[in-house]
């Protein structure tokens, strides 16, 4: 459904996407992980027909965004990541003129605008001036006209931003649910959020991309990135220097722990199996163990570093 | 379908901000070639006012559109601080009406220029005005300067001449009682002293007329020498008789003395001959108009068009009564006078006479008798002559006026650079210079054979008809003609009256016709408000089996509807009695009073007035007065009769495109009288209560917005 | 009509509804309108005319109308909402025209309230006015007011700062109404036709005199679709700049 081939952009001397490539079938939603300024907008405008490419192609439902932007922009329900609305207008106001805009028959608006407000739980600001909305209520009305005229492809922009917990929940359900039956291209750089939802993640730094594919992937990527944390009832070193005789073991921290052992583990591939099957043998009570997963900031402070360098080099 | 998507960005940008600079290009160009097409071909605007104000007659677009040079006009117009509101308010809606029409001339033609200048406040404007009129008006002083020049020759000598003889007369004086004591010796001493010291004085203002100002004052410098010519010319003729006569009965004087005296006629000949030649030059010198645009420039209410022709030592200055007809309130309150506007007339004919490539002649037939155009001149005093407003007329539209004398010669006057002609046969009656001597004048058939024979000949003829009833001689000369050639039954010695009926049911016979409603026809069609009147007008009868390929339109028409009208016959109890009476021998309406004729075959045309007194000075050039706030307005009683006149000429001419419209009545709505309070309501409302009102809408809407 | 212009303009039409600022422009156009009919037309004994005020108004929308236009394309720059409506299926043109059209909607609303002055001098005249020069003078400022819209509306493509658009719609119309009025007359020969040609107060001031020339009516048509058209190239730029 979605084909980027080598897409740069450059505001003026600034590169801010740098020969981007990846595709998107239909059906999938792909999550677009990566921090503030990593050129996921700029990509989703590319792709939205806001603005023009400085090379490269892509195309929407095989239209080219350039060319046949008009087509585009039809198969396409977008929900910008600043959530731009007219504060003077009511939600129902709101959402009739964006129908009538889609062209949308009375019929089919009337018919979108209920499954919409109710979607996207709109009812009971529907007849209230947006200007008088809170942040979250605005995201679900942003929400709301992105998917009101039924687009084969969505694209949303940081989509659960501003949202209470309830609300990300509840709307990561909804994408999800939509997924089975739209194309959907959504950015965050929230981890687990792309992790839940997403068929495929691609995350981009400084305009390129770092990593990208499914959730497991990209979780055993992160996994071999990240350390396990164990803590065992008892005392000495004699615990850590067991746990770094496993053979998949590579490197064990001691951590400071009352009346415990707490080792941080890093290795090879899944240790946890072997870890706890040495404490039954040892008989030393596990109290705790979790896998401690790299967060974000972590993960994109080591990748995004790592690619600084090469774009530094390569420039 | 897919572009190289390698494209670079530079290249795209240059591909599509080349074609947007191109389509914006192109789009452009269309919108300006379509605005020039329809500046070209658009039809004449709508005219949306009721009262037809804009409307431009199809003579002026004619002209407008046929434009061989540029035209500037300058409408000079002042609003005088000083004046009162009702003056005020009129004079801007004068301003308005000037302005209105010159843009309406400059949209109809690209070569009007126009600029409508405050003379006091744009001063640079009217410098530079001022210095394009001396270059126009360059050579138009030189018979001016002449003069002057002579004058600065003959000055000494009425200097040396006048300081010799008062000096004469004074030692005389002195030396004798009796001289000292004559009045008139002492009163030509002091004329003589006088003289000298204007003649002393004369130099330096003559001089300072002619180089002090902005504009030589060579009119003024002339006035001050004519005036002192007549002085000295009068003072010495005056000396010389009374020397020669009653001077020489002065007791006590030596012969010696009295001889000198007789001889001063001799030596004030020489001087008085000199400045009789130039006191003729003088009287002779036309207006300069240079000075007159200046003067008119320096006023502090200037109203004064000055139409020129760009590069041509050729314009032409309307003044205020030439645009402005002044026309008295229909209830005789001065204070609310209504002008006609009569500037599109006076504009067209100005730009015509201007650039008109072609001139046309109007000769007055006549046999024997006054010439009707040119005033005549006898020892005793100057007599206008009769037709003399009609003449001045058409001059202004462009017309040569000549008179024919039948009597005089058989062949029409030969007219240099004239292209059309159109003859005006005038009666002519036979009169009597005294009783029993033998009737001088009058068309008797040798003269009616020339007339016909110029209308057969294709030649176009304007008839004016007088009213001759059978008890004063002989019948109107070319009825049987009118009958013959163009099936028009003439009865001239019948009178058009109208009856008027007083309270105890007696009618009065009123024998003069007014006209305000005409038929139509191309003549009429432009001045059908303007009042036209007639007086002892004869009845014209289309007849019913016309002539072949005779064709008559009447002009004016006298319908029962009008009123009480027919043509009496009974002259004799009309004017003795002052009495008349429908009878079966009269003629009852309707009638006509003018047609129009024309031949299908030969394309002749020609038309017949039963009356021509209304074209004479006494009716054409009435002029009613009245009072206005500005004094005494005058105005013509009968705006429609040379207007009818002129148009008729036009017509023959076959230059119907030029047909003048008359003035337009200025159709004035004014707001009523509002009380101080009422004034005060109002204001309050307009600055208050009404934006306030949308203000509070505003509110309202946010207010209900919010929930 | 083109469906979405139509949305288009009734959004934007029912925004100026909906906006405060605009209220006060239209208390503003009537105070200053006010102030010219009562002083200057509606005078006992003056001509019972429309035509010195729709002069005037002629100037005073030279101010007014820059405010009505300066947020149409700068505020959705500004605020971002461009975005939202620029991916939709929506044309330049139409973004263009639509806004064009609800501003003259409202503009045209504007002068409703000022038909009382009409009937104030058909009233104390004795209902004798002269239609023709009102019906004239109003059909000249929808005219000119679309002239004066379409230049808003360019000078607020090119900007995402309502005061730099309006201050740009400001200047072009003062050169096109007052400055090349003041200078053609001043003028002679064909710099005077040409200026002529190309002011359109003079042009205006032929309707509220109740003459009705197809050349002026062809010329506000043309040069209000000529401005849109180069606003629309403008709005359109975005999409290859």
């Amino acid at each position: 459904m979605i084909e980027v081939r080598n897409l740069t952009k450059y505001y003026g001397p600034v590169l801010a996407v740098d020969d981007l490539s990846f595709s998107l079938d239909k059906g999938q939603i792909i999550g677009f992980l990566g921090p503030n300024g990593a050129g996921k907008t700029t990509t989703i405008r590319i792709l939205t027909c806001f603005m023009p490419a400085t090379r490269g192609s892509a195309t929407v439902a095989g239209y080219d965004v350039f060319t046949q932007s008009l087509e585009v922009r039809r198969k396409i329900g977008y929900l910008p990541e600043s959530v731009p609305l007219y504060m003077e207008m009511r939600v129902n106001e709101y959402l009739k003129f964006r129908g009538q805009l889609r062209g949308l028959d009375r019929t089919t608006l009337k018919k979108r605008t209920g499954y919409v407000l109710e979607q996207c739980w709109l009812g009971d600001v529907a007849t209230r001036p947006i200007g008088q909305l809170s942040k979250g209520y605005r995201q679900r009305l942003g929400l709301a006209d992105a998917l009101l005229h039924d687009p084969d492809v969505l694209i949303l922009d940081e989509p659960t931003v501003g949202l209470d917990p309830t609300q990300i929940r509840a709307t990561r359900e909804l994408i999800k649910e939509l997924g089975k039956r739209h194309t959907i291209l959504l950015s965050s750089h929230i981890l687990p959020e792309v992790e839940a939802i997403c068929h495929r993640t691609i995350i981009i730094a400084g305009g390129r991309i770092v990593a990208s594919g499914s959730p497991e992937e990209l979780r055993r990527q992160i996994c071999e990135q990240s350390r396990l944390i164990v803590e065992f009832k008892g005392s000495g070193d004699a615990i850590a220097a067991a746990v770094r005789k496993l053979p998949m073991v590579q490197n064990v921290e001691t951590l400071p722990s009352e009346g415990a052992v707490r080792l941080a583990v890093m290795s090879k591939s899944d240790s946890r199996e072997a870890i706890s099957l040495l404490a039954i043998a040892q008989h030393w009570p596990i109290l705790e163990m979790r896998q401690e997963v790299a967060s974000l900031e972590d993960f994109f402070v080591r990748v995004v570093a790592d690619q600084g360098k090469k774009a530094v080099l390569s420039a | 379908m897919a572009i190289n998507h390698q494209t670079n960005q530079f290249r795209r940008r240059l591909i599509f901000g080349g074609n947007v600079v191109f389509s914006v290009a192109i789009v452009w160009t269309i919108i300006v070639l379509v605005n020039l097409a329809t500046e070209r071909l658009s039809p004449d605007p709508t005219d949306l006012t009721r009262s037809g104000q804009f409307s431009i007659s199809p003579r002026t677009v004619n002209l407008l559109k046929d434009l061989p040079n540029d035209i500037t006009i300058t409408a000079l117009f002042r609003i005088s601080d000083e004046v009162d509101e009702a003056t005020r308010s009129q004079a801007e809606l004068q301003k308005r009406q000037i302005d209105d029409l010159l843009r309406r001339y400059s949209t109809i033609s690209g070569k009007v220029h126009y600029k409508v200048l405050d003379p006091i406040r744009d001063n640079a404007e009217k410098t530079r005005l001022i210095q394009t009129l001396k270059e126009t008006y360059a050579g138009e002083a030189t018979k001016h300067k002449e003069v002057i020049d002579e004058f600065k020759k003959l000055d000494p000598k009425i200097l040396t001449l006048m300081d010799r003889e008062r000096n004469a007369f004074k030692e005389l004086a002195e030396n004798n009682e009796k001289v000292n004591n004559d009045r008139n010796i002492v009163a030509i001493y002091y004329r003589f002293t006088k003289n000298y010291t204007d003649a002393k004085t004369a130099i330096d203002d003559i001089n300072e007329l002619v180089s002090g100002e902005d504009v030589p004052r060579y009119s003024e410098a002339v006035a001050i020498i004519q005036k002192l010519y007549e002085n000295v010319k009068n003072d010495l003729l005056a000396a010389s008789e009374y020397l020669t006569g009653e001077g020489q009965k002065i007791e006590g004087l030596s012969e010696q003395t009295l001889a000198s005296f007789r001889e001063k006629p001799k030596q004030y000949a020489e001087l008085s001959d000199l400045i009789g030649k130039q006191l003729m030059l003088c009287v002779d010198l036309p207006k300069l108009e240079l000075e007159d645009i200046y003067n008119q420039l320096k006023q502090k209410n200037a109203r004064t068009v000055i139409v020129q022709v760009d590069n041509t030592p050729k314009s032409k200055v309307l003044s205020y009564s030439d645009i402005w007809q002044i026309t008295p309130s229909q209830t005789g309150d001065i204070s609310k006078v209504d002008y006609h506007f009569n500037g599109e007339a006076a504009l067209s004919s100005a730009i015509l006479a201007l650039t008109a490539k072609e001139k046309s002649a109007a000769i007055f037939i006549h046999a024997g008798g006054p010439d009707p155009v040119k005033p005549g001149y006898s020892a005793m005093r100057v007599s206008q002559a009769p037709y003399n407003a009609l003449k001045e007329k058409l001059e202004e539209a462009n017309f040569v006026v000549e008179s024919w004398d039948l009597l005089r010669g058989s062949t029409p006057p030969e007219i240099p650079d004239v292209t059309r002609k159109v003859y005006v046969v005038v009666p002519s009656v036979p009169q009597k210079a005294q009783p029993g001597a033998p009737t001088v004048g009058g068309y008797k058939e040798a003269e009616i054979a020339i007339v016909e024979k110029l209308i057969t000949d294709g030649n176009r003829v304007m008839f004016l008809v007088n009213f001759q009833p059978a008890i004063m001689g002989s019948p109107y000369p070319f009825a049987d003609l009118f009958e013959k050639k163009f099936g028009v039954k003439l009865e001239a010695e019948k009178v058009v009256l109208q009856g008027i009926e007083l309270n105890d049911k007696v009618t009065v016979p009123n024998n003069q016709v007014a006209v305000s409603r005409y038929n139509d026809h191309e003549i009429t069609r432009p001045i059908q408000s303007l009042v036209s009147s007639f007086i002892w007008a004869s009845p014209l009868t289309i007849m019913e089996t016309l002539p072949e390929g005779i064709g008559v339109a009447p002009l004016i028409t006298i319908t029962p509807e009008m009123g009480n009208y027919w043509a009496e016959n009974n002259i004799y109890m009309l004017l003795q009695r002052r009495h008349a009476q429908k009878d079966d021998d009269d003629t009852p309406a309707p009638f006509q009073i003018a047609v129009a004729v024309e031949d299908s075959k030969t394309k002749n045309k020609c038309v017949i007035f039963g009356n021509e007194l209304f074209a004479t000075d006494g009716m054409a050039n009435k002029v009613d007065y009245f009072m206005t706030p500005q004094g005494i307005g005058a105005q013509y009683a009968f705006p429609g009769n040379l207007e009818l006149l002129t148009n008729v000429a036009f017509w023959l001419n076959d230059n119907s495109n030029l047909i003048s419209v008359g003035p337009r009545k200025a159709d004035v709505v004014r707001i009523k009288d509002i009380s101080d309070r009422g004034l005060m309501t109002w204001k309050v409302f307009l600055w208050g209560v009404w934006p306030m009102g949308a203000l509070v809408a505003g509110a309202v809407v946010y207010l209900f917005r919010r929930r | 009509m083109n469906n979405r212009v139509w949305v288009l303009a009734k959004r934007e039409l029912a925004s100026f509804f909906f906006s405060p600022i605009a209220y006060v422009v239209a208390a503003v156009f009537l105070a200053v309108s006010g102030i010219f009919f009562a002083g200057e037309v509606f005078r006992p004994g003056h001509e019972a005319q429309m035509r010195d005020l729709f002069d005037r108004q002629a100037f005073i929308l030279v101010f007014i109308v820059p405010m009505l236009t300066m947020r149409l394309l700068a505020e959705e720059f500004r605020s971002g909402t461009i975005e939202s409506l620029m991916t939709v299926n929506v044309r330049d043109y139409e973004v263009i025209f639509g806004k064009f059209l609800g501003t003259w909607l409202f503009f045209a609303a504007l002068l409703v309230p000022t038909l009382i002055y009409a009937f104030m001098v058909l009233g104390y005249s004795g209902w004798a006015v002269d239609p023709g020069p009102v019906v004239g003078g109003y059909l000249g400022l929808l005219l000119l007011g679309g002239f004066y819209i379409a230049v808003g509306t360019l000078t607020s493509s090119m900007t995402r700062n309502q005061v730099i658009s309006a201050v740009l719609a400001f200047l072009i119309l003062s050169v096109f109404t007052f400055l090349l009025w003041g200078v053609a007359s001043r003028l002679t020969g064909n710099w005077q036709t040409i200026l002529r040609t190309i002011n359109v107060y003079e042009r205006f001031m032929d309707f509220s005199r109740g003459l009705l020339d197809l050349r002026h009516i062809i010329f506000f048509l043309s040069v209000t679709a000529g401005i849109l058209f180069v606003a629309v190239k403008i709005l359109e730029s975005r999409r290859w700049r």
